[in-house]
């Protein structure tokens, strides 16, 4: 029997072996037995209730851990910043989308490896040896990324340490930002300065060599015509001594002998054609260099792109002497509106790659080369095209070349700019094309499309 | 044979001077030279006696060549001034504007200096009156309309706006077509063909530099012309219906900016005259109107060389081209050239009669003969509708 039903019995004087009690005693019992029933059923009610706010509590809970977590998660998933977990010997543990897009690299090939030697070229050296003591101490470093695939990029990488109770380094938070962009516009930048101060100085040197010039050609004309006015004397002085009869014609000759005067007669007059023709390359120089550098101050204005060309032949005319003949197919153009200090620039990168594509095959076979420089009215753009006899680009090199930063040649020679510069300058600043063909072995055609009315009416026309 | 022409040669580098002067030694028979080294060696020489060209350098030290030249117009101003300089930069251009007749940069061509040398020193021959050759040479710009200045200004600080509006709107005024030409067709801009067309002018300066010119032809004649009978409205009215008639008639051919710019051009010497000769401009006004006759008889009769040469002697010495220059020359009376073909002159010629006199002043053999001779007999009655359209009143 329940000991709870026996106290009951026993309370109400109901013998527990089994004999009928007195009906009083009996409905007493069962009247107890009855607010029993009743207050189990109020306890098991509260007890329900209890437990289903209970679970809603924690169901509320859990879903509110779950949105956490995922916020979390999409702020490291969908985070713009690249970030990676490194434990403390700097191998990584996890990689966010941005981080594996930034690197080439998938998540799972990033896991595992060591996050230092995954740059080329970074100025921080204790990284995985040595994590630093103090949580504060977060640095930057700008560091180069070689793309598994090819092209280059630049990173600014934060580091930061997660320190335990003991102060020893648990975990390590890695932000990467990719500058590349930044590191290309600061290139450009400086390099855009530096042409304006070469520009103010080749202008100033122009000024100080036009003046000389100017001086010494007059000069040398007077002497040219000084010199046939003498020739002409010495002949009548010659032909009135030759009628005092034959010993003034001995005397007459032995003087001109001694002067070596017919070599003169015949000589000066060269070399003073041959001055003046030097003196008025040196201006042709001169002026090619002050025009070649000419800036506007950024200002498109109509300009004349074949003499532009013709001035940048000039100037590049040392990196073209011994290598390549040039050959000037020049069109009738109208005026293009543009900036024409950049666009030499532009030109200059192309002539000179030219000569250094043939400068690499005629080491080889010792023969010039040959640059075909054309410029043509295409619909309502002028279309100028530089084609070189070099080597032609191939295939996995020819996809890269308008990439910042990339370069085939030998250090110190290219900077890989100059084709990235070139193509900032026709697309973005005069809403041209830029694009090249080249058969390897046969040589390569750049050619460059801007529309001759500018950019703005360009930009007018695609809205 | 004439005297010699005095030149005087101006460079604080006394070597050019001195190359300068040799240079030109084998043409002693027409030029004779003096050099100075300093601006105020060069104002004492011309004290002493006068000059008729002087050639100065820009960049001087104690005085530059625009403050001498500014003073040289001034004191001098029968003597004809070119630069010479080796700053060919903006800021250099817009100082020597107002006072140079001519511009050279260093170095220039032996023959090129030469060739400028005779063209300013031309006028001397052309123009017998001492007064007249002052009047013509202290002309710095001619009187522009306010009005363009203005228009011209407020289209050059925007910058939407075509090349061909500028040009359209400086083609309304002789004046700074004239000044224009004179700097896009000096060697300061390198530019080796001769220029007529506007837009092309316009299109060579840029809009900054054309502001400039701009600027300094305000400044330096935004006053109206001092003549009392000089009408700038109807000056510059007829100055346009003659370029638009002129453009008809030269059609698309190698002539027709030559010969819109020089009708455009063609009475430039009404306007220099009414600015610096006030009292002659009206008296052959008045004279005009009273006896009913043309300008030009008038000009003859009174004994004057006549606007189309005093025009013509400004422009050449601006270093206008040629073709510009002949056709003002032109203008008003028929070329006795015997040629073929339609020139510039005859563009300007036939638009200026056509609009004075109607079609029924070419019914004459004589002029029939002209037509012919130049070819454009068949095209006459067409030009003849196009005359009439821009004598009626709109």
């Amino acid at each position: 029997m329940h000991k709870l039903l026996e106290r009951q019995l026993t309370r109400l004087h109901i013998p527990t072996d089994g004999t009928p009690p007195p009906a009083q005693e009996w409905t007493k019992l069962l009247e107890r037995i009855e607010r029993a029933y009743s207050d189990a059923d109020q306890d098991r009610y509260t007890l329900e209730r209890s437990i289903a706010i209970s679970s809603a509590e924690m169901l509320l809970l859990h879903e509110h851990l779950r949105a956490e977590r995922d916020k979390l998660r999409t702020i490291f998933e969908s985070a713009a910043l690249g970030i990676l977990s490194i434990d403390a010997r700097g191998r990584i543990l996890d990689a966010n989308p941005a981080a594996s897009t930034m690197l080439g690299l998938t998540r799972d090939e990033l896991i595992a490896k060591q996050f230092r030697p995954l740059f080329t070229d970074s100025k921080d050296t204790a990284v995985s040896s040595a994590p630093p003591p103090s949580r504060d101490d977060a640095r930057v470093d700008e560091r180069r990324y070689a793309h598994p695939n090819g092209g280059t990029s630049w990173f600014n990488t934060t580091k930061t340490w997660v320190h335990d109770a003991t102060g020893a380094v648990q975990l390590g938070t890695v932000i990467m930002e990719d500058v590349t962009q930044r590191k290309h516009l600061e290139c450009s930048l400086r390099h855009a300065q530096k042409l304006e101060s070469v520009g103010r100085l080749a202008s100033g040197i122009a000024h100080e060599i036009n003046t000389p010039i100017q001086f010494i050609n007059d000069n040398v004309h007077f002497l040219g015509d000084a010199f046939a006015a003498v020739m002409t004397m010495v002949d009548t002085l010659r032909a009135e001594m030759a009628a005092q009869g034959e010993a003034m014609l001995a005397r007459c000759r032995e003087a001109e002998a001694a002067a070596d005067w017919q070599y003169l007669g015949e000589e000066v007059p060269t070399s003073i054609a041959q001055t003046i023709e030097g003196l008025q390359r040196v201006a042709t120089i001169v002026h090619s260099m002050k025009s070649f550098a000419h800036n506007e101050h950024g200002e498109q204005v109509p300009t004349d792109l074949n003499a532009a060309l013709a001035s940048t032949l000039v100037v590049a005319g040392h990196e073209l002497k011994g290598v390549a003949v040039t050959v000037q197919d020049f069109g009738e153009l109208p005026l293009v509106t543009c900036c024409r200090g950049d666009l030499n620039q532009v030109f200059l990168n192309l002539i000179v790659n030219a000569a250094h594509a043939i400068r690499d095959v005629s080491a080889k076979t010792g023969e010039l080369g040959r640059i075909t420089v054309k410029s043509r009215v295409d619909g309502e753009c002028v279309a100028i095209s530089i084609t070189d006899t070099g080597g032609g680009i191939p295939d996995d090199v020819a996809a890269r070349v308008f990439d910042p930063f990339f370069t085939t040649k030998e250090v110190g020679r290219g900077s890989g700019q100059g084709l990235a510069l070139a193509r900032g300058i026709v697309i973005n600043q005069h809403a041209g094309t830029i694009s090249f063909e080249t058969s390897v072995g046969i040589g390569t055609t750049f050619t460059v499309r801007l529309p001759i009315d500018g950019a703005r009416s360009a930009q007018v026309k695609a809205a | 044979m004439n005297a010699p022409s005095r030149v005087l040669l101006v460079d604080d580098e006394p070597r050019i001077v001195a190359g300068l002067q040799r240079l030109l030694r084998p043409h002693r028979a027409s030029w004779d030279v003096t050099i100075a080294t300093s601006a105020r060696d060069a104002l004492e020489l011309m004290a002493k006696a006068p000059f008729d060209v002087i050639v100065s350098d820009m960049r001087m030290p104690v005085m530059d060549g625009a403050s001498f030249l500014t003073i040289a117009r001034e004191k001098y101003p029968a003597t004809m001034r070119v630069v010479l300089s080796g700053q060919t930069d903006a800021a250099t251009t817009i100082r020597a504007l107002p006072v140079a007749h001519q511009f050279l940069s260093k170095p220039a061509d032996p023959i090129l200096l030469l060739e400028t040398l005779e063209r300013v020193a031309l006028m001397k021959r052309e123009i017998a009156d001492p007064s007249v050759r002052s009047a013509i040479g202290s002309i710095g710009a001619l009187p522009c309309l306010p009005a363009v200045c203005h228009e011209l200004t407020a289209m050059l600080a925007r910058d939407d706006v075509s090349m061909q509006a500028i040009a359209n709107v400086v083609e309304g005024d002789p004046g700074i077509v004239a000044k224009l030409l004179q700097v896009v067709n000096s060697s300061f801009f390198g530019v080796r063909r001769r220029i007529a067309s506007v837009v092309d002018a316009v299109s060579y300066l840029g809009t900054e530099q054309l502001k400039n010119v701009v600027v300094s032809v305000a400044i330096a004649s935004c006053l109206p012309p001092k003549a009392a009978r000089f009408d700038a409205g109807a000056f510059h009215r007829h100055s346009l219906e003659v370029a638009r008639l002129a453009r008809a008639v030269a059609g698309h051919t190698e002539i027709q900016d030559t010969s819109v710019a020089s009708a455009l051009l063609h009475d430039v010497g009404k306007l220099a005259m009414a600015s610096t000769m006030p009292l002659l401009f009206d008296a052959v006004t008045l004279r005009q109107e009273e006896a009913g006759a043309s300008f030009e008889d008038v000009e003859a009769e009174m004994g004057s060389c006549g606007h189309a040469r005093l025009g013509a002697c400004l422009l050449d010495l601006w270093g206008i081209p040629f073709a510009v220059v002949e056709g003002v020359l032109h203008a008003a009376k028929a070329p006795s050239l015997e040629s073929a073909g339609v020139h510039t002159w005859d563009a300007v010629h036939l638009a200026h009669r056509l609009l004075a006199q109607g079609a029924a002043a070419f019914d004459n053999d004589a002029d029939r003969r002209y037509l012919a001779r130049i070819g454009i007999a068949d095209r006459m009655p067409a030009l003849f509708a196009t005359a009439a359209a821009s004598m009626a009143p709109p």
